[in-house]
């Protein structure tokens, strides 16, 4: 992996800088962030921060992963965004890989939500509390 | 563990300083007012719960899992195989 070059190319195609104006919960100094795209996975993104090594996340689309996602974003939200309805937003979910991989987690709960014109992202507590801040992602009985 | 039942606009005290005011019951929800000294540190769990994912995900960043777990993901993502657990 060869994140740190991808950022400074991601940086100077300025376009795929993203900005967190709260910052991320536990990262709140950290505003701005490239997110790169898995060569091999089209489901598996980085999201890693643009001006320092950490924080680097696994992102994930959760869409691909969890049939019928349908997160409720808070209407406080949609107005942060200006948007209408989360349809408007691109939405991510955070990773934390396992040693044993099935392990693995991802957080549905509180999605990454980005606009996609202007670049500005936030992490947001969705409405419906079905979906878990940790689900397995490769749970055996799927 | 203390259970006390209120009605809206009814409150609690915890200590000399926290008042905890019923202001809206819902269908699945109520709305809290919450007068507490600021240095009094308030949040919502789910914020506290994902500070800790966060930052254990960003740990994480070594990536020594990572080609496998992109070779799982490569298996599951699109087919809509995933159920969420909890429905």
């Amino acid at each position: 992996m060869q994140l740190q070059s991808c950022v400074q190319r991601e940086k100077r195609n300025n376009e795929n800088v993203i900005r967190f104006e709260e910052g991320i919960p536990g990262f709140f100094e950290q505003k701005e962030y490239v997110l790169i795209q898995d060569e091999d996975v089209s489901s598996v993104m980085y999201l890693q921060s643009a001006t320092s090594e950490t924080p680097s996340f696994v992102v994930i689309d959760p869409f691909a992963f969890v049939s019928g996602y349908a997160p409720d974003i808070s209407s406080a939200d949609l107005e942060y965004f200006g948007v209408q309805s989360a349809q408007e937003l691109r939405l991510l979910a955070i990773a934390v890989l396992s040693k044993d991989i099935l392990d693995s987690v991802v957080n549905l709960r509180s999605p990454i939500a980005i606009h996609p014109e202007t670049r500005r992202a936030k992490q947001v507590f969705i409405e419906n509390s079905e979906y878990p801040l940790r689900h397995r992602l490769f749970q055996q009985n799927g | 563990m203390l259970v006390i039942s209120r009605k809206l606009d009814e409150s609690i005290l915890i200590g000399d300083e926290i008042e905890i005011i019923v202001s809206e019951v819902g269908n699945d929800r109520v709305k809290l007012c919450i007068n507490a000294p600021r240095e009094i540190s308030i949040m919502r769990r789910e914020l506290l719960e994902t500070r800790k994912l966060n930052e254990e995900a960003s740990k994480g960043s070594d990536l020594t899992f990572l080609q496998q777990f992109k070779t799982m993901a490569k298996t599951i993502s699109g087919k809509g195989k995933v159920e969420s657990e909890h429905e």
